[in-house]
Parts: structure tokens; sequence; C-alpha cells
């Protein structure tokens, strides 16, 4: 397909991109990578301090999902309205327009990979995490990959007919946050709504992170896994649905 | 001449824009002009037809001027043959790979440097398996006389330097088809004239060439034949000196367009 063809593309456009965001040091790299673990530091000092939620293992289980939920969430936000902002890039530059999506989510994901794999460290060396678990925790990533990069293209692709599709993602996933268990526990709500919190979408993408990083039993954790391949996979089709419908109309929109 | 010169053929193409895309972008207004007229749905969609039965074909060495008014359909003719947008009808035909510029101010990377940025667009606009890729940038950035500057983020240049930095880059190697649309616009005089004999270089060895200029004389100077457009229809094509005769004595004085 499309994609495979401009692999090369791809790979430079990334480099590119993560140079212009860094500035070419490793202090920039570093400059990125305090917001989400400074985002982190403050829950759970929030939580464990003030709050002082009854849950064992708190940093943990808020490390898990919180990450993952960052990566979505930021790239949502930032792909949603990639057509429009460059929309002077579709018009002029002959480059497959999907490309842009792929470029801005490898980029965000890099970033989300490197703080999550660093805190994991820190965990593994403090706190007596088990080490495997940074390659453990790589096994979910892929349908988590999938499902945003989806999530992203369908968005993206129409924002550009509906232009206030953006500020509703954004809301939506502003209310999202507080509807997924990655600050409280899903044992925490109370048996009759637990249908609704545990069949939020989002929450299968995150549960196995959740599952994997605070070492529960190999059922529950392949159990988990596989919501989240299907669910991915699912994206993907919808996905492939809108790119085959809209990429013709693309162009005109923008 | 011979069937294997051909490097263009365009067949009966068709190009319409949705009127719906310029005035229905978002829920809000969709929702009102539902409101309005519920029956807005079923209603004929209406379009604006920016290309209409065009048909030319072009040989290898052509260099084809495109003349016409603003909005005649220049660009979007460029744009179809780049393959930007699908056409409802009609057929593109080419042979060999097309290399086009629309807005040569465009910076993809505003942050990084202009020898950053030429590293990219080199990949977008050469093929990747060629070895003297490193030569072609080299030798663009040379050309650019950017000096210093190259190393500066390109966000920080004026118009005139990014379009010496891509009008470069573009020119340094022939291509198969060159479609070059309004780009000379902006580059002091200088530049201009080093460019010209650049491309004119170049313009020997390129398969066809396809020029988009409201200058006469450049017109006159680069091309051999010219295409005159008016509202999405070739309505001549010959010489260049005639094309600009009879689109300077007819197109003066005209009516504004209607959808």
């Amino acid at each position: 397909m499309e994609i495979l063809k401009n692999l090369q593309l791809i790979k430079i456009l990334t480099f590119a991109n993560l140079k212009s965001r860094y500035r070419n040091t490793f202090y920039g790299f570093l400059w990125v990578l305090i917001n989400p673990i400074l985002t982190y530091a403050v829950q759970v000092f929030a939580f464990t301090t003030i709050f002082q939620v009854n849950t064992v293992n708190y940093p943990l289980y808020l490390l898990a999902g919180l990450f993952p939920w960052l990566f979505i969430q930021q790239s949502i936000d930032m792909c949603t309205g990639i057509f429009i902002h460059n929309g002077n890039i579709v018009k002029n530059i002959p480059i497959p327009p999907m490309i842009l999506v792929l470029v801005q989510i490898l980029d965000n994901f890099i970033n989300f990979i490197s703080a999550y794999l660093i805190i994991i460290l820190y965990f593994s060396i403090f706190h007596s995490l088990n080490i495997f678990t940074a390659i453990y925790i790589l096994l979910p990533t892929i349908p988590l990959l999938v499902a945003v990069t989806s999530m992203c293209l369908v968005f993206s692709l129409y924002n550009v007919k509906f232009r206030d599709l953006k500020f509703m993602v954004t809301f939506v996933f502003s209310l999202l946050f507080y509807l997924t268990p990655i600050f409280y526990n899903i044992r925490l709500v109370p048996e009759k709504l637990k249908f609704i919190i545990s069949n939020n979408p989002i929450y299968y993408l995150i549960r196995p992170f959740q599952e994997i990083l605070l070492a529960n039993e190999i059922r529950q954790i392949s159990y988990s896994l596989l919501y989240s391949f299907s669910f991915s996979i699912l994206l993907l089709f919808l996905a492939y649905l809108s790119w085959k419908k809209m990429r013709k109309y693309l162009v005109f929109y923008v | 001449m011979s069937s294997d010169n051909l490097m263009i053929e365009v067949k009966n193409l068709d190009l319409a824009f949705p009127l719906k895309t310029f005035t229905e972008n978002s829920f809000k207004e969709t929702f009102i002009s539902l409101v309005k007229n519920p029956f807005s749905v079923f209603s004929e969609k209406r379009s604006f037809f920016a290309l209409k039965d065009i048909c030319f074909k072009a040989q290898r060495g052509d260099r084809i001027g495109l003349l016409g008014l603003n909005g005649a359909g220049k660009s979007t003719l460029c744009r179809c043959l780049s393959g930007f947008y699908t056409p409802p009808r009609g057929e593109v035909l080419l042979k060999g790979k097309v290399r086009a510029l629309f807005d040569p101010s465009l910076s993809i990377f505003p942050e990084l440097s202009g020898r950053e940025n030429v590293k990219v667009l080199a990949q977008i606009f050469y093929d990747n398996k060629t070895n003297d890729i490193e030569k072609i940038i080299q030798e663009s950035i040379e050309f650019s006389e950017l000096g210093e500057f190259i190393d500066v983020p390109i966000k920080a240049y004026s118009k005139g330097m990014l379009l010496r930095l891509s009008l470069s880059l573009l020119s340094a190697t022939p291509a198969d088809i060159l479609i070059l649309d309004e780009v000379f616009d902006g580059a002091d005089e200088f530049f201009r004239e080093k460019l010209s004999q650049r491309i004119k270089k170049l313009i020997n060895e390129s398969g066809v060439v396809i020029f988009v200029s409201h200058q006469g004389d450049q017109l006159i100077e680069v091309c051999n034949r010219s295409l005159l457009l008016n509202r999405g229809k070739i309505v001549f094509d010959g010489p260049p000196q005639e094309s600009l005769r009879i689109y300077r004595q007819n197109y003066s004085v005209q009516k504004p367009p209607t959808f």
C-alpha cells in the first residue's frame, strides 16, 4: 500500500519533525520529556499526600494508565486539525496527505515511550519492579499505536468537512479522562455503574498496561490484550473506510 | 512524430469543485442549511467547473505556456497533471515523473534551517534511489547564494529567499515533466536572470515543461507553444505570440464569472 512505498519519506519527515521540536539538542529532548513526567508527579502528590487514595501501589497504578492516556489525548489534539493547518502542504507538496498524520503520531509516540520507560526504569531500580516489565509493556503499545493512528485519521479527515469537530473531540476527551479508570481503580466504581465505565473503549486500550505493570494474573493480562487488539483492528477498519470515502475530497476542503 | 515522444495526453478532462466545500465547512453551517431547507439534502448538488473538456497532447521537447485570466483554471490544470485532484471525468496519461512547484515560498519546517529543509524537499522531489542526491543538495545550496543564511531557521527568511532556495533545488536536474506555476514573481531581477539561464539549459534536456506566467515577454522567450485558457476551457493552442495577441485583444474587458 501507499504507506510501504513511502517508508523512507516517513522516516525522513519524522526525523525532521523531531529535530525541529528538540532544536537539535539532547536538552531539547529532555525538555519535551519534562511535561508528562511533571504531570505524573503532580498527580501522584495530589492523590497520595492530599487525597490519600486507598489503592495498593498507587504511584505504579497511576503511571500505567496516565502515560498512554496522555499519548492518546496529545495525539488527537495535535492531529485532528492537521490537514487544515497544513492545507498549504496538502495542496502544494506532492506527498500523500496521510503521511502528515503518521509523522505527528510517531513523533508523539517516541516522546511517550521514552518518558514511560524512564519512569519504569526508576521503579525497577528503586522500588523492586521487575526490569522485564519494560519489555512486556511494549506488547500493548502495538494496539495502542494502531488505535490512536486510526482515531486520528478519522478525526482529521472529517475535521476538514466539519471544522468544529476539533472542539467537540477535545471536549469529549477532556470528559473521558474522568470516565476512564486512570487515577482511580475500577474497583471503586459502584457495581451498577461498572458496566458503563468498563466498556469505555479507551479503557480497552489502557487496561493491559495496568495489568502488566501491576503484575496481575496471566489470564487477566491476555484477556485485556485480546480486547485491546480487537478494538484496534475495528478502528483500523473504520479508518480505512473513512480514508476511502474522504481522500478524493480532502484537497477540495482544505 | 512517433508515439514514443508523447509525454502527456489529456482526454476530455473535467474538474468540478462541489460548491458545498466552500460554504458548508462545519456542523453549525450544515445544521443551519438543513433547518432553512430540510430538502436541501435531496436537491441537486451544485458544482463549479474549474476545468471543462480539456484535451491536449504534449510531445517530448514541448515547452507549453499557460495563459489566461485569474481563475481561468491554469493552476487547477497543473494540479490535475501533478495528481493532486482525482477528476470525475476524463483521463490524464503521463509518461515519466512530474516535478511541480506551486508555492515557492512554502516552508514545511519553519524551525529548521534552510539546509535541513532542502534535504527534506530533495527527498520529496527527487527519486531517493539516486546516489547523487547529496550532490544535488550541495549544488542547489551554492546556486541559491544564500551564504551563511543557509544555516538559519527558515522562519527568518524573506519570501524572496525562500523562493531562491526552492527554485534552486527544483531546477537542479532535468525532469520528465516540469511544472512551474507563477514561480518567478518575487525573485530579484539578477537572480531571475541567473535562474532563466539555468532553466533554459534544463529545458533542452527535460521532457516537457509547463510554464504559467503573466509576463508575456517571458512566455515568448521560454515557450514554443501556448495554451490559452478561459473559464476552464482551452480556447487557443498554438504559438505563444499568437496566443498572447488573442489574449490581449479579447480578454481586457470581460463579464465577471458565474457558476
